[in-house]
């Protein structure tokens, strides 16, 4: 009798047991096994990239999707609770923003431009970079503001101006792209460099050069122009006074009632979400909670660091 | 003996196992949640009339403190506050007072908001250079904005349609300009079209037949800025009191803000007083 009762009692212990390991490893790996679909601005996507890389290796059971297609689509899609968060290189704008739409700054770059220790502009303004890089000016000698002596000064005249350019697959190229070329090309007689140490390298060989680099890409030789008598520099990017500033955001709806992408990880898995009645409201408390906890990751340190890694300037 | 202390150790078993099964269960959701980290960042977002004022307060704390991050964004008042509700900034910086709707969202979500003055300014409605209205009177203005006047004949001007701009509505600007132009009955006529502050002085620069307004730093030589009931928008009418369209420019923030937050809005309303007139602003109350 009594050895009955423990046979009894040892397989009741043991269909316990089992029971909350199965409640566990399907419930609980539901709570953190999520498909996470981040979309938007190139010159974010590969911090993005990056980012999701860094979580998911902390955070086997995730999986992150990125895509590009531009700030602008993926704001749209966020905003229609399509994806779960967009990336943008850009500030949204009055009328797109929203009380649902929570935007987080996750990083700042900046494009710069370089010259020659020997040429004698210190300053241009917006309006003469753009000028310059549409290819309506394409003299040094005809920038307002120079005075002829200053030039004589230096007894190196620039004259044509050559614009040296990073590869058009790169980020600093993007960067451009979005901030002063708006989709138009660069002039003809543009040399594009290997890399941003071809950039630096070509400049420092021609005092006529005026070249393209992030402020991180700059070596200890490399003389920034200021934009609007501002220079360009950590700080400088970090209060968006330098004109050529880029902000990464990360936007996320707040009124996402789409469930996860991926809701249910196993059969076993929607038996026991339907046996425990977890309602569709859990699921959607769960991919709020699974796309805060990125988010969480992208403004803390580790994050942030990642940010580093790729030349921008953390925020955090 | 032995059998005596398996018999107590099943019995434990039998006991223990269910509320041992929950405190593992507990203790793998609460490993799931990161350790909150310390932030040491200020983040300030808001309206364009005060990013000046906080670029330059931001750039002193970071030279004076290298490890420090500041960071400034815009986006406009309206932005400013919903960040600081949501959570993505701790200051907001904003020229004007909340408006309702951000009151009554700030409580719903349970957040408390303090705000403090830190300097004035001036709104000026300006027009292209080549149109020759330079004066109109406040009740010019309203009758221009809510739509009643639609030529630029009717106030002195060339036999031109007068093209209003203005800013949208999450803009503390706008409502600053509602308060003070349009005034309680009157309301802005649809025909405006709406834009941001850079945008609208591009537009009217470009078109003789636009009428726009800004805040006082962002007038240059290509608009003309109108006197309003006779006073010119110079600085030392707008200094004593002559100039009608002055406004209070405020920091909102949480009322838990910790303490370096609150170090920080001192240092933008001392920065205020030092610099007004380099940022286009003015001190005290006047």
């Amino acid at each position: 009798m009594k050895k009955q009762w423990r046979i009894v009692l040892m397989a009741g212990v043991t269909v316990l047991i089992l029971l909350g390991w199965a409640i566990w490893s399907q419930l609980k790996p539901q709570t953190s096994y999520h498909t996470l679909l981040i979309g938007g601005s190139s010159t974010v996507h590969p911090y993005a990239e990056a980012l999701a890389q860094a979580y998911t290796e902390a955070h086997p059971d995730f999986k992150i999707h990125c895509v590009t297609g531009g700030s602008t689509p993926g704001l749209l899609a966020v905003a229609n609770d399509a994806i779960d968060l967009a990336t943008m290189s850009r500030d949204l704008t009055e009328d797109e923003d929203g009380a649902n739409l929570k935007n987080y700054l996750i990083g700042r770059d900046g494009l710069g431009f370089i010259v020659h220790p020997d040429n004698p502009v210190q300053n241009l303004s917006l309006a003469q970079l753009e000028a310059i890089l549409a290819g309506e000016i394409t003299d040094w000698s005809a920038l307002a503001g120079i005075s002829s002596t200053s030039m004589e000064n230096t007894g190196a005249i620039p004259e044509p101006i050559q614009i040296i350019s990073s590869p058009v697959d790169s980020n600093t190229f993007t960067i451009a792209s979005d901030l002063l070329l708006l989709g138009e090309e660069l002039p003809a007689s543009t040399v594009y460099a290997a890399d941003a140490a071809d950039v630096q390298a070509k400049v420092a060989a021609d005092p006529n050069a005026i070249g393209l680099v992030c402020l991180h890409e700059a070596n200890a030789s490399s003389r920034f122009l200021t934009i609007n008598q501002v220079r360009i520099s950590r700080e400088t990017l970090l209060t968006l006074r330098y004109p050529l500033t880029h902000s990464f955001y990360l936007v996320l709806n707040l009124q996402h009632d789409r469930l996860s992408p991926d809701p249910a990880t196993s059969n076993l898995g929607e038996w026991l979400l339907r046996f425990f009645k977890l309602d569709s409201e859990q699921l959607v408390q769960i991919r709020s909670e699974a796309i805060l906890d990125f988010v969480d990751f992208v403004c803390s340190r580790d994050g942030q660091q990642v940010i580093e890694s790729l030349g921008a300037v953390s925020v955090y | 003996m032995i059998f005596g202390y398996l018999t107590l150790h099943r019995t434990l078993a039998k006991y223990m196992a269910l509320p041992l099964l929950v405190l593992f269960l507990a203790a793998c959701q609460s490993a799931a949640v990161p350790a909150a980290e310390a932030r040491h960042s200020i983040h300030i977002r808001g309206s364009g009339a005060l990013m000046p004022l906080a670029q330059l307060t931001a750039e002193n704390l970071m030279q004076e403190q290298p490890e420090a991050i500041v960071t400034v964004s815009g986006g406009g008042s309206g932005r400013g506050i919903l960040s600081l509700i949501d959570g993505t900034c701790d200051i907001a910086l904003a020229s004007a007072q909340i408006i309702p709707e951000l009151e009554a969202l700030a409580a719903d979500r349970d957040v408390q908001l303090e705000s403090a003055i830190v300097a004035y300014d001036a709104i000026v409605p300006f027009v292209h250079p080549a149109n020759p209205v330079r004066n109109l009177t406040l009740e010019q203005l309203r009758s221009l904005y809510d739509g009643t006047l639609t030529s630029w004949s009717e106030v002195g001007g060339p036999n031109l349609p007068v093209v209003l701009i203005s800013r949208n509505a999450s803009s503390g600007t706008y409502e600053a300009w509602k308060q003070l132009v349009l005034g309680p009955k009157s309301i802005l006529s649809g025909q405006a079209l709406l834009m941001e502050s850079q945008p609208m002085k591009t537009y009217v620069s470009t078109h003789p037949e636009a009428i726009g307004f800004s805040a006082f730093s962002y007038l240059d030589d290509s608009i003309a800025p109108l006197a309003v009931d006779g006073a010119a928008p110079t600085r030392s009418a707008i200094e004593q009191g002559q100039y009608p369209l002055r406004r209070p420019l405020y920091v909102y923030f949480r009322a838990d803000a910790p303490e370096p937050i609150r170090t920080f809005i001192r240092s933008i309303q001392q920065t205020a007083s030092e610099h007004s007139e380099s940022l286009g602003l003015f001190a005290g109350e006047g």
